[in-house]
C-alpha cells in the first residue's frame, strides 16, 4: 500500500499544503486502502470515489494557482455512518434506515469541507451508536486491525479500525458513553472527546442530547488537535454550543508536561484495571515523572453512582428517541442494541429529571476535589483487556450486557459531567493488543489534555507502531 | 401512579429490563437525597461548565 498512509494526518497535511502530494494522489491512496483493507476489516459502509477524486482535482487546480482552502487541504478522511452529507446515504449503521438520504450536511462536515479535506465515504458503526463492544449484526462486526478475531470497540467500530489500518488519516466519531475513547484504546489510536458544548451536533445522529459528543481519532495527539480545531467553535443551529472560541490547540502542543500535576485514580473506579493494565497505567506514570510532571495517587469521587446517573439519561433519552421504531419495529433492531436500551422506558420521568438536576452539583464536586488538586486525571480508558468477538457473541444476555457495563465503566462520569477527556495508546497487553490511558482535564481543557498525550506518545513511541497489514 | 404506564403498555419490558432501571432508579434517589439541592434548573448544568472552565481567554455563554 502507499506509503503516503503511513505519514500522520499533520505530515500529510503539510507535503500537500507545499504540493510535494498531490490530493488527487492521497484520494486514491486513501480509496484502494479502504476498498482493500478497510472492507477486510468490515470498517466500510460505501465510498464516495467519483465526488472525491473530483474535489482532489479541484483542490489541485486551486493550490497550482495559489490557493490553499485551509489547514486541511487535500487530506482524505472518511467518517462514522451517521454524520450527514445532503443528498447522500446516512444509515446510522442500521438495517431499519437503510436507504434514508440526508437532507442537510452536519456542522462538523461542513467545516472539513471549508478547512479543506475531502470526504471519501462512511465508516460503519454499532446501530444508532448503542454499544461500547462494536458489535453489528446489520453490517457485519468490524475486526480490530491488530486481530481480527477480536472486537474493535463501539460504537465508533469502523472508524477507529480505519485510521488504526492506516487506511485513512484521520475520522469523526461521537461519544455519548465511551464511543470515541474506547475504540481508540481497543485499537491504538487517539480520541478525544471535547468538553459538552465545544463541537456541534447540529446533522449527525442524536442518541443522547444531554450526552452527545462529537470528536475526532486520529493516530497522534497531533492530528486530534487539528482536526478539533477545524471542527470546533459556537454554532447557532445547536444551541448547546458553547460561545467559547475554539482557538488553536496543536499551537502550544510542544510545551510538554514540566510541573503539570497529574493524578492517577486508584480507589473510585467501578471495576478496578485488570493486572497487565494496571501495569501499564504504573509505566505511564514513571513516564509522565521521568518527563517533569508532578504525578500523585488522585482520590476521586466514587464512579458507579456517576455511571448509574448516565445510564438513566441515556437510556431514557434513547428510549424517547425510539419509542416509535420499537413499537412498530422491534424485531429489526440488533438485539444488543435492544439490550442496551430497554431500561429506558421503565424508567419515571422523575428519576430521570433527578438525574439531569444533579450533573451541575456533581461537577462542581468532581471539579473542586480532583482539579483543585491536580490539572490532569489519567486513568486506564478501558479496564478489561480487548474479547474476542465470540466472546462477546453472547446473544445480548447477561454476560454481554456484564461485559459492555465493565468496558464502558471508566468512561461514562466524562459524558455525564460534560468534561473534556482523551485515550493515548499506553502500550500492549501480552496479548499483542494495545492499551489506553485516558486524560480527563476541567471544562474546555482540550489543549492541556492535547499537550500532555503529544508529550507521552513522543516519549513513548506508541502511536508509531503498525498493526500486521497495515497501509 | 406509575408514570411509565403508558410506554409499558405499548411495548413490552422484561424482567430483567425492570430490574435493571429500579436499580438505576434507586442510586440516583440516593444520590438525589445527599445532593440535590431544592429549586435547581437542569439547564444550569451548561453555565457550570463556562463557570469551572480553565481561566483561559472566553468569551462564554451558549448561543
Amino acid at each position: 500500500m502507499s506509503p503516503l498512509l503511513d505519514l500522520s494526518l499533520a505530515e500529510l497535511a503539510a507535503r500537500l499544503r507545499t504540493g510535494e502530494v498531490t490530493a488527487r494522489a492521497a484520494t486514491e491512496a486513501a480509496l484502494a486502502a479502504l476498498e482493500g483493507r478497510g472492507r477486510e476489516l468490515v470498517a466500510v459502509a460505501r465510498l464516495w470515489p467519483e465526488q472525491a477524486l473530483a474535489r482532489a482535482e479541484a483542490l489541485d487546480r486551486a493550490r497550482a494557482e495559489g490557493r490553499l482552502a485551509g489547514p486541511l487541504h487535500g487530506v482524505p478522511l472518511a467518517h462514522k455512518d451517521m454524520f450527514d452529507r445532503e443528498g447522500e446515504l446516512s444509515e446510522w449503521g442500521t438495517e431499519i434506515h437503510r436507504g434514508r438520504v440526508a437532507e442537510r450536511t452536519a456542522t462538523v462536515i461542513a467545516r472539513l469541507d471549508a478547512a479543506g479535506a475531502i470526504d471519501l465515504g462512511r465508516l460503519n458503526m454499532v446501530e444508532f451508536a448503542l454499544g461500547i463492544t462494536g458489535h453489528n449484526r446489520h453490517t457485519g462486526h468490524p475486526r480490530n486491525p491488530w486481530d481480527p478475531s477480536r472486537v474493535t470497540g463501539g460504537s465508533t467500530s469502523g472508524g477507529a479500525a480505519a485510521v488504526a489500518a492506516r487506511t485513512v488519516p484521520g475520522t469523526l466519531g461521537s461519544d455519548t458513553g465511551g464511543s470515541i475513547r474506547v475504540p481508540a484504546s481497543l485499537c491504538g489510536i487517539v480520541g478525544i472527546k471535547p468538553t459538552f458544548g465545544r463541537v456541534s451536533r447540529h446533522g449527525a445522529m442524536p442518541l443522547s442530547f444531554s450526552l452527545d459528543h462529537v470528536g475526532p481519532l486520529a493516530r497522534t495527539a497531533r492530528d486530534c488537535a487539528l482536526l478539533l480545531e477545524a471542527i470546533a467553535g459556537p454554532d447557532p443551529l445547536d444551541r448547546a454550543t458553547s460561545l467559547r472560541p475554539a482557538g488553536s490547540l496543536a499551537a502550544s502542543i510542544d510545551a510538554g508536561v514540566k510541573g503539570l500535576r497529574i493524578g492517577f485514580a486508584r480507589d473510585g473506579l467501578e471495576v478496578e484495571p485488570e493486572a497487565e493494565i494496571a501495569a501499564l497505567e504504573r509505566e505511564a506514570m514513571a513516564v509522565f515523572r521521568a518527563l517533569g510532571a508532578r504525578v500523585h495517587e488522585q482520590p476521586i469521587p466514587a464512579m458507579a453512582p456517576l455511571n448509574a446517573l448516565r445510564r438513566i439519561v441515556l437510556t431514557v433519552e434513547c428510549a424517547a428517541l425510539h419509542r416509535e421504531l420499537v413499537r412498530t419495529r422491534r424485531a429489526d433492531y440488533n438485539p444488543e442494541t435492544l439490550a442496551r436500551m430497554m431500561p429506558g422506558f421503565a424508567l419515571g420521568a422523575v428519576d430521570y429529571l433527578r438525574a439531569l438536576q444533579l450533573r451541575t452539583p456533581l461537577l462542581e464536586r468532581f471539579v473542586a476535589e480532583v482539579f483543585g488538586a491536580c490539572d490532569v486525571l489519567a486513568l486506564p480508558t478501558c479496564p478489561v483487556r480487548t474479547p474476542t468477538l465470540a466472546e462477546t457473541e453472547t446473544g445480548a444476555d447477561a454476560r454481554f450486557v456484564a461485559i459492555s457495563n465493565a468496558m464502558s465503566s471508566a468512561i461514562g462520569f466524562a459524558n455525564y459531567l460534560g468534561l473534556p477527556a482523551l485515550s493515548v495508546p499506553m502500550g500492549f497487553d501480552s496479548r499483542g493488543m494495545p492499551v489506553g490511558l485516558q486524560l480527563v482535564g476541567r471544562p474546555f481543557a482540550e489543549a492541556l489534555l492535547l499537550r500532555a498525550a503529544h508529550a507521552f506518545e513522543t516519549q513513548t513511541g506508541w502511536t508509531s507502531r503498525r498493526p500486521p497489514g497495515a497501509a | 401512579m406509575d408514570e411509565t404506564r403508558d410506554a409499558a403498555e405499548e411495548i413490552p419490558i422484561e424482567v430483567e429490563h425492570r430490574r435493571t432501571a429500579e436499580a438505576l432508579a434507586r442510586t440516583a434517589r440516593e444520590v438525589a437525597a445527599e445532593r440535590l439541592p431544592f429549586g435547581l434548573e437542569p439547564q444550569d448544568f451548561e453555565a457550570a461548565l463556562e463557570r469551572l472552565a480553565e481561566p483561559e481567554p472566553a468569551t462564554g455563554g451558549r448561543p
